[in-house]
């Protein structure tokens, strides 16, 4: 079965998963059918100590028809958690014939029926010091250390004998993979090009900048980048303004007009006539002290007192350079 | 002293001890509790929780905000009315708690300005002052602050509804045009009077109609796609003269809509 029906059959409670898988099987045809063996995503194996067994490992069959017989796995089924074994039952399937394998002419074929691990016991090969080989079977495997295979190309878990944990069973060696056109060898794909001179020091050059690492041409902007608000964002915030009634309109003219109607600036009879009147009354002022003040504030008293200081100033240039003169004169006398 | 506490002590008078008799204090309208209003500009940084609606929003918010107790008075004309809660008390002085609603009425006004009935929700108090008022739209457009305060958020956009149709009302009453009678003797409205390629014309269509026969034109001499809301942002204010120099320009024929 599909995995996203699986993924889907996960969210179900069971009795209706159950019910539902029936429901599917029943619309299949019989070759596709999963007959109730569906296992979870999440609880599929995916490791070798779930498997217990892998491809090409020797086992002993401990229950069903071929109960005492040996054995060899030929394969897992992941989606049923049950292996391929070369001796097994098998049971009738009618094939359409869009998926006939290879050199099949008929709709009829024997197809293996799965084995649970659990139903196998792992056969391991011993040999006795004078030289002889002879095979054990193991009741229960336990799983104890781990060693990088070279051939599985990862860490296995060491397979022992349980209570008999000095005796290993080793994994079977997987098929080699063949290399395809694209392969890298593993040569060159190990191979150091780049070590850092320093950890203080940054090789990239001093110039090299980059805004962001994300995909220019993004459909979205992206969720934390800054934003900025357009002209349309904030016509969109902002509301209408309520518009003015008659009334206020009305007091707005009035309000124009009183403040045009205001003076604001002096019309030169207004200032005549207030000129005169001042100029009459300081004209007729007696007291000399007051007379004085007044004279003091008024404008022509600066420009006055500006011109005198010029004419001291420049009378006493006129005598610093008599007095020069009369010195240069004095001094040729005295030489001559 | 009194001056000071304005603002803590409300319905006080100032230099007075006493309530306000007269005056109505709108307690609900007037403490609600509002969000601090922020000003975008274009430029502005977007904060993260700022959500931009997808349409402007049509009317003006109510200065006040909305009620958040008794919040039937934001669907209708309630005049500052809420709900009031206190004891019935029995011969005895038990107290029994109990409300005091408004007397809501529901009723079809006649409004002037938008020329239809408007389905209302308000309370008897109010419909006497409508009366008193001379109608729904004076009732609504008062400038007084009292008014405001007592219009409540449907009062308000009423309120909006009913100065946009006079406001249009008004623009519609004068007219762009002077009525003419051409050589003919029938009657023409005249929307501008000019020159066009050097002879005096009169514009027998408004701006509009003159937009449409300088479109295509204008987009045949643009590089790229001239939209006509684009073409039309830069002249819609733009005085007649230069929409007749620029259709001179481009060579438009102007007979069908022009009178010399």
């Amino acid at each position: 079965m599909a995995n996203d029906i699986t993924r889907m059959l996960e969210r179900l409670p069971k009795h209706f998963r159950d019910l539902l898988i029936s429901r599917i099987d029943q619309s299949q045809i019989p070759a596709l059918r999963t007959n109730g063996k569906v296992v979870l995503e999440e609880q599929r194996y995916t490791r070798p100590e779930q498997w217990k067994v892998l491809e090409g490992d020797r086992v002993m069959f401990a229950k069903g028809p071929n109960k005492g017989k040996f054995g060899k796995v030929l394969g897992l089924h992941p989606s049923s958690n049950t292996i391929y074994t070369d001796i097994a039952e098998t049971k009738p399937l009618v094939i359409p014939k869009q998926l006939w394998q290879d050199g099949q002419n008929g709709y009829l074929i024997d197809f293996p029926k799965t084995v649970s691990p659990d139903d196998v016991k792992v056969v391991a090969t011993l040999v006795k010091e004078d030289g002889t080989e002879y095979d054990i079977v193991a009741e229960e495997v336990i799983f104890k250390g781990k060693y990088f295979d070279e051939d599985y190309k990862k860490m296995m878990p060491i397979r022992r004998v349980k209570y008999h944990e000095h005796i290993i069973i080793p994994w079977p060696r997987p098929d080699p993979a063949e290399d395809c056109a694209f392969s890298t060898p593993p040569e060159v794909a190990e191979e150091r090009t780049h070590s850092e001179n320093s950890i203080l020091k940054f090789e990239q050059p001093a110039d090299f900048t980059i805004e962001s690492l994300r995909d220019p041409v993004m459909k979205r902007p992206y969720k934390w980048d800054k934003q900025v608000l357009k002209k349309g964002d904030i016509t969109k915030l902002t509301a209408p303004g309520m518009p003015y009634s008659e009334t206020q309109k009305a007091m707005f003219e009035e309000r124009k007009q009183i403040r045009e109607s205001q003076i604001t600036e002096m019309s030169a009879e207004v200032m005549e006539f207030i000129g005169s009147r001042v100029a009459e009354h300081l004209n007729n002022v007696t007291d000399p002290n007051f007379k004085h003040y007044v004279e003091k504030v008024s404008g022509q008293y600066r420009e006055r007192k500006l011109a005198r200081r010029e004419q001291e100033k420049q009378f006493r240039d006129l005598q610093i350079k008599e007095a020069e003169k009369r010195n240069r004169r004095a001094k040729r006398a005295n030489a001559s | 002293m009194i001056l000071a506490l304005k603002d803590v002590i409300h319905g006080v008078r100032a230099f007075s001890t006493t309530a306000t008799i007269l005056g109505r204090n709108y307690r609900h309208v007037v403490n609600r509790q509002l969000k601090k209003k922020v000003e975008y500009k274009v430029g502005d940084l977007k904060p993260r929780n700022l959500r931009i609606p997808a349409e402007a929003p049509k009317y003006p918010p109510y200065p006040y905000g909305e009620s958040r107790i008794f919040k039937r008075s934001n669907r209708g004309l309630f005049g500052g009315q809420f709900i009031v809660f206190g004891n019935k008390v029995s011969e005895h002085k038990n107290r029994a708690r109990r409300t005091w609603l408004p007397n809501v009425v529901k009723k079809k006004l006649w409004s002037e300005s938008l020329n239809k009935l408007v389905p209302l929700k308000l309370t008897a108090r109010v419909l006497r002052t409508i009366t008193k008022e001379g109608g729904l739209d004076n009732y609504l457009t008062k400038d007084k602050r009292a008014r405001i305060k007592e219009l409540g958020p449907f009062g308000w956009r009423l309120r909006y509804d009913v100065l946009k149709a006079q406001e249009r009302a008004k623009k519609a009453s004068v007219k762009n045009y002077e009525v003419l009678s051409d050589a003919d003797g029938n009657e023409i409205k005249v929307f501008f009077k000019g020159t066009y390629n050097g002879e005096p014309v009169s514009l027998v269509v408004g701006r509009r109609k003159l937009l449409q026969k300088l479109y295509p034109v204008v987009k045949l001499h643009t590089p790229g796609n001239l939209r006509f809301a684009a073409f039309n942002n830069r002249r819609k204010s733009a005085p007649f003269e230069e929409l007749l120099k620029e259709l001179e320009h481009y060579k438009v024929d102007l007979s069908d809509v022009v009178v010399k």
